[in-house]
């Protein structure tokens, strides 16, 4: 019963450490990320339409950490743009900030579910504790009664 | 007017008109992207905005021709890329990609769309009617495109092109499960029904 105990102790310390991570890694990556737009530069279309080129997707918020990635002007809605090719070329493979929030609403729910289920056990346990306590406080008190 | 002189007349006018129908179908002109147009020209996006992941898939496999009328801001034309050349970012995701769960590109080799009908919008706009196959799968779509023309110059040239230049764009959604293509309960969340294609093209004369 007392391992039991500690384990429940454990997966609620653990839940609450996972659920604080999930919000300061988070948090932290929110802050790296920038709006951008990916586009195949393309020369001829910048000197024949004025254009960088051929925008790839639509934009998104990203973590892109190579500087070199960025082409140094924005969109028309304020997004970065950033080269398709370089990006490719150097195999980066931008972390996307809708992956970070995605996973880290799934621990969240996961560490919850963790946390409330250590939570109950650990209470039931003390209930149970406590019963059995004043059970043999009760066969305590009849046994000098009856003495 | 006497008979002689009629017939004289009606025949003057038969010339002015079919001189006036020459000189407008001469308007029409064929551009071509063709496989020796740099890659970055001639580009063919599929995009999945997923809960978990955004991806779009790239293929410079782009090829067609279109019978394009300035004048008259009409035509017609056809596209088709490879599916096996879409390219992810994502080796693993590619061969899944082109796999028999999804586009199944050794069955259905490409994806294309053919004009049908081609109505002026504004400006540089036009709808576009056509007929769009996707895994083996022919449905009749209208889509917004951006056709810009060029008529050869020193920019064009400067710029590497032969003849005259179009400049054709277009995006549109389509539903993979109305191609047939299912998504796998397990992909769900990383792949979306609803896709985004664009088509972004330079066509020329030459």
């Amino acid at each position: 019963m007392k391992l039991f105990r500690i384990a429940l102790i454990v997966l609620a310390v653990a839940s609450t450490t996972a659920l604080i991570a999930s919000i300061v890694i988070e948090r932290f990556y929110a802050s790296q990320a920038k709006l951008v737009q990916r586009v195949l530069v393309d020369q001829a279309a910048f000197e024949l339409f004025g254009e960088t080129g051929t925008p790839i997707g639509g934009p998104e918020l990203m973590i892109i950490t190579d500087s070199k990635a960025f082409v140094g002007k924005k969109t028309a809605e304020g997004a970065e743009i950033v080269s398709e090719q370089y990006l490719r070329d150097h195999k980066v493979y931008p972390l996307q900030l809708k992956t970070v929030r995605y996973v880290a609403g799934l621990v969240r729910i996961a560490s919850l579910v963790g946390l409330v289920l250590a939570a109950g056990a650990l209470l039931l346990l003390a209930r149970r504790q406590r019963i059995g306590l004043d059970d043999r406080q009760l066969d305590g008190f009849h046994d000098s009664a009856r003495s | 007017m006497n008979q002689p002189n009629r017939r004289i007349t009606r025949l003057a006018m038969l010339g002015v008109a079919a001189a006036l129908a020459v000189g407008a179908s001469a308007q029409t002109k064929t551009f071509t992207v063709g496989k020796e147009a740099p890659a970055q020209q001639r580009i063919a996006t599929l995009s999945s905005n997923a809960d978990f992941e955004d991806f779009t898939g790239i293929t410079h496999s782009l090829t067609g021709s279109v019978r394009w009328d300035p004048r008259a801001k009409t035509g017609s034309g056809k596209f088709t890329v490879n599916v096996k050349d879409i390219d992810t970012g994502i080796a693993m995701r590619n061969e899944h990609m082109v796999g028999p769960m999804w586009l199944n590109a050794e069955k259905f080799p490409t994806i294309a769309f053919e004009s049908t009908k081609i109505t002026h919008k504004s400006g540089n706009n036009y709808a576009v009617e056509g007929k769009f196959t996707m895994h083996g799968v022919t449905k009749t779509i209208t889509v917004d495109c951006q056709i810009r023309h060029l008529p050869e110059s020193d920019a064009t040239q400067k710029a590497g092109f032969k003849g005259d230049v179009l400049n054709i764009k277009t995006s549109f959604t389509v539903r993979l499960s109305d191609f047939g293509v299912m998504i796998p309960d397990m992909a769900k969340g990383r792949v979306a029904n609803a896709v985004k294609i664009t088509i972004s093209a330079f066509a020329q004369t030459g």
